[in-house]
């Protein structure tokens, strides 16, 4: 297997299959990063499709003493946090307009709360409530499976800052989820009895 | 053990980075404090369900992002 190394200095020659590897081997890590920090599948490929073009155009630039997945997904988090940011002033600036022509009463503009029994998406919203910050560690360690070491370089912070924020990530998500957790095991358990039963 | 000794060895155990000894000092804990017990499989259990949230890579996503790639000039080598 060539190592991304090679595959980069082939792609400096010139040799524009040697990206489409690159782009091959890496655009599963990268969309679904983008979808755990976003929540959003179309936003992910929309992100991981910059991501991937903007590495392309820094590509002379990088530095080999990193690893170019390291790179790419700081780039990535970087465009997740653009993102996010620019959707939460402009859902700050829509707030500020709706709650002017309401007379500012939030609360009848609560979302209505849909009831979903999937686990799978009670597990995004709760990725989705946590403080970026904590986001970033947590899916990074858990969903990309990187160690400690390689999230503290692609975060550039230390290691045990990771370390903590991926604890307390955690800690938010079991008390999010427990009872949803105990509820959906409750839930299949008597699926899969009443299926016995038939 | 104290609460908070607890937690942390508990989050070392989910890292993967408990020694021998400390995974022997919860599994004691853990055999004799049900609550403990039951944070730490819920916390297994976070673990386990956040790897299975995947999505697929659409068919067509690397032809994509060559197209706009061709747009650009061809990245150059650094000058020598």
């Amino acid at each position: 297997m060539v190592d991304d190394s090679a595959l980069i200095t082939k792609c400096l020659e010139g040799n524009a299959e040697a990206y489409g590897r690159l782009v091959d081997k890496y655009s599963a890590r990268i969309i679904n990063l983008g979808y755990a920090m976003l929540g959003d599948r179309h936003q992910a490929e929309d992100i991981a499709q910059d991501a991937f073009v903007r590495a392309f155009k820094g590509l002379a630039r990088f530095e080999r003493k990193a690893k170019f997945s390291s790179w790419l997904y700081q780039i990535a988090l970087n465009l997740c946090k653009d993102y996010l940011k620019a959707k939460s002033r402009h859902a700050k600036s829509a707030d500020d307009e709706q709650l002017a022509t309401m007379g500012g009463n939030p609360q009848e503009q609560a979302p209505r709360v849909v009831l979903q029994t999937e686990l799978s998406q009670k597990m995004r919203e709760a990725i989705n409530k946590l403080p970026y910050l904590y986001r970033e560690a947590f899916v990074l360690r858990h969903l990309q499976g990187l160690d400690y070491r390689d999230v503290a370089a692609i975060t550039n912070v230390p290691a045990d800052t990771v370390r903590v924020r991926a604890y307390r990530a955690r800690e938010m998500m079991r008390q999010s989820l427990a009872p949803n957790v105990d509820t959906f095991w409750r839930e299949k358990a008597a699926k899969e009895k009443g299926r016995s039963d038939d | 053990m104290a609460k908070r000794d607890e937690k942390k060895l508990i989050h070392k155990a989910i890292d993967g980075e408990a020694s021998q000894a400390e995974t022997t000092r919860l599994r004691r804990r853990l055999e004799t404090d049900g609550k403990a017990r039951a944070e730490f499989e819920q916390l297994k259990q976070v673990v386990k369900d956040t790897e299975k949230i995947r999505i697929d890579v659409p068919p067509d996503f690397t032809r994509k992002v060559m197209s706009e790639t061709r747009k650009l000039r061809r990245p150059a080598p650094p000058k020598a």
